[in-house]
């Protein structure tokens, strides 16, 4: 098949001819799906949040306006569909976190270094452990780069709430890496 | 990757994550996507088209309900009789034999007294003589309003009052009366004939709707329904029909039962009027010429009288308008059970229906060229009923199917009087 440009590609989108969809839809799905599993508990769950997050970037293509990448774009929209579907299925999902964060031992002390015998595998897997809020939020933090400030913006909490869960969300991965460590020996 | 450097576990734990292998689209992810994409646009169009057929639902009856418009409207008096085309289907042969009865003996009622009146003036002109003797001795002045109370006080008092009460007066005042209300000779008014018809004129306005289910877990159903009742109670004619919009929603087990929620709102307008016309004719005496001659051949003295009359036509009307609109919301919760397959299926059910019927009358009398009193009343109606039906649902295209279904529900009301509802709904169905 000919080789597109990203504009055409649009274009064709905006166009809903199926040929371009299918083009756009094979060229970021593996950058999308890398996001859609960070934010879900499972595969089935990411390809849920992808494939509804698709459905909203080919309804909103027409609004697409070139001052950022499509690439950017279209991670936004994931992110911020993630969020939703995570959300629609817990509406208590930050409210409920400091209840489970109390079941949580400090775990202070524990060996950072633990995390650097850590398979790529098993680090994914840690982090799907997390409760949906936790893992929205370290998601946000530690990968999407945004500042508590912008967490809170993003998520309707306040810039206080968002630190202290982040603290017990870290401090829940270091529990679950020092148990996986103490089976491992 | 970016992530925050005063947090080196997170840090850590982003830097492993990153360096997931990526997962490649498959074809079936693209085809899983396609599917997903196509239902999600199907949603969408279905819910538009279910607002929007909401929508006119909800404007076509509140216009049902604030202007109900008058089909028909007829007059029939003194050698008058209109008949619009829009109505003229509406008519019965007999109304007709009816309308050219009261014709005919209208015109055969002026006819005589034109005859009496010319033999008044030619040939009985001594007796007419002593009538204008007596006249003239009474020295009052024809008083027609006197006559016209008399009238309206018998129009309101009796015959409109009787052609008020019921559907069933109505019906019998088809027939056409002629009343001669006073007496032409000894009175200077003249009520040649009043005649009083009524024609009905029922308009039904529908809309209805039937809801529908899909063959596999939750269904959903839009349609129209159309329903017959024989509630003696709600007073309107028999051979009327409900129609309506109905919603059906429900559940279908991997079995072959499911089972349905309705609701079915359905509407019957009804609007008659009773419309009576009739002439009054007003002799009025203008001059006496007097004429005093001496006959030589008799050597007598004569005196002779001459009349100048005039003749004048009033038209007077009275009238009634009936209204009865009747709102019908029932609820059937039934089970179903289904013999076919997911393409085409027939089901039988059985279920009770809980049914909310309001009925508001309105009576507007307009007797002579005064308003009089209106009577509304308001009628609710709880009732609950078993019903049994059958139903067939054939897949058309896709997702779509047709769905054809029909309900008996047998009331039993406060006066234990049994009344029965036939149903029948018709409407697309979706699979969601």
């Amino acid at each position: 098949m000919k080789d597109f440009t990203e504009q055409e590609i649009i274009l064709g989108c905006v166009k809903e001819d199926s040929r371009f969809q299918r083009l756009l839809f094979d060229k970021y799905y593996s950058k999308m799906f890398a996001i859609c599993i960070r934010f879900s508990k499972n595969e089935d769950e990411a390809k849920d949040i992808l494939q509804e997050g698709f459905i909203k970037a080919f309804e909103g293509i027409k609004r697409f306006k070139s001052e950022s990448s499509l690439n950017t774009w279209l991670s936004r929209i994931m992110v911020n569909h993630a969020i939703d579907y995570l959300k629609a299925r817990n509406k208590n999902m930050f409210s409920s976190m400091s209840e489970n964060a109390l079941l949580i031992p400090d775990s202070s002390g524990l060996d950072e270094e633990l995390a650097n015998d850590l398979s790529p595998e098993e680090a994914m897997n840690l982090l799907q452990q997390l409760p949906d809020g936790y893992r929205t939020i370290v998601n946000l933090y530690a990968f999407e780069g945004l500042s508590h400030k912008q967490i809170s913006e993003n998520l309707g909490i306040s810039e206080g709430t968002s630190k202290s869960q982040l603290s017990k969300a870290r401090t829940f991965l270091k529990k679950l890496v020092n148990n996986l460590n103490t089976y491992v020996v | 990757m970016l992530y925050n450097n005063e947090d080196e576990f997170l840090k850590i734990l982003a830097s492993k994550i990153s360096k997931l292998n990526p997962k490649q689209p498959s074809k079936n992810d693209w085809a899983d996507f396609e599917l997903a994409y196509r239902k999600h646009k199907n949603k969408k169009w279905l819910l538009i088209i279910w607002f929007g057929l909401l929508t006119i639902s909800c404007i076509f009856l509140i216009y049902l309900m604030y202007y109900p418009k008058v089909s028909t409207e007829k007059s029939i008096g003194n050698n008058h009789v209109k008949i619009t085309p829009q109505n003229k289907a509406t008519i019965s042969n007999d109304s007709k034999k009816m309308i050219l009865n009261a014709v005919n003996e209208s015109q055969n009622s002026n006819q005589k007294i034109i005859k009496n009146n010319n033999v008044s003036e030619s040939k009985n002109k001594s007796k007419q003589n002593d009538r204008l003797n007596n006249t003239l001795h009474e020295k009052k002045p024809v008083n027609a309003n006197l006559q016209m109370e008399e009238l309206d006080k018998f129009n309101s008092n009796n015959q409109v009052a009787k052609y008020n009460n019921s559907l069933q007066n109505t019906i019998d005042s088809r027939k056409p009366k002629s009343f001669l209300l006073s007496d032409p000779i000894n009175k200077n008014i003249i009520i040649t004939k009043l005649t009083v018809n009524s024609i009905d004129s029922i308009k039904m306005y529908s809309l209805g709707a039937t809801t529908k289910s899909s063959p596999i877990a939750t269904y959903f159903e839009l349609g129209l329904c159309i329903q017959n009742n024989n509630f003696t109670q709600l007073d309107y004619p028999s051979d009327q029909f409900f129609k309506g919009v109905g919603l059906n929603a429900g559940m279908r087990l991997q079995n072959n039962w499911s089972f349905n929620l309705g609701l079915n709102v359905m509407y019957l307008n009804q609007v008659k009027i009773n419309k009576f016309s009739f002439q009054t004719e007003e002799h009025q005496i203008d001059r006496i010429d007097t004429t005093i001659k001496y006959n030589t051949n008799y050597n007598r003295l004569m005196m002779q009288f001459d009349t100048v009359m005039s003749y004048k036509n009033v038209n007077h009307e009275s009238s009634s308008v009936f209204k009865n609109n009747i709102l019908f919301i029932s609820i059937p919760l039934q089970a179903r059970y289904h013999i076919g397959n997911d393409k085409h299926s027939i089901y039988g059910s059985f279920g009770v229906t809980g049914t909310l019927i309001y009925q508001l009358q309105s009576l507007e009398k307009n007797v002579g060229l005064a308003n009089e009193n209106s009577q509304t009343t308001n009628d609710y109606t709880f009732l609950f009923a078993p019903t049994i039906g059958l139903g067939f649902q054939q897949i058309i295209y896709k997702d779509w199917a047709f769905h054809l279904a029909s309900n008996y529900s047998n009331y039993l009301n406060s006066n234990l009087n049994q009344s029965n509802t036939f149903q029948f709904q018709t409407g697309i169905k979706y699979n969601f």
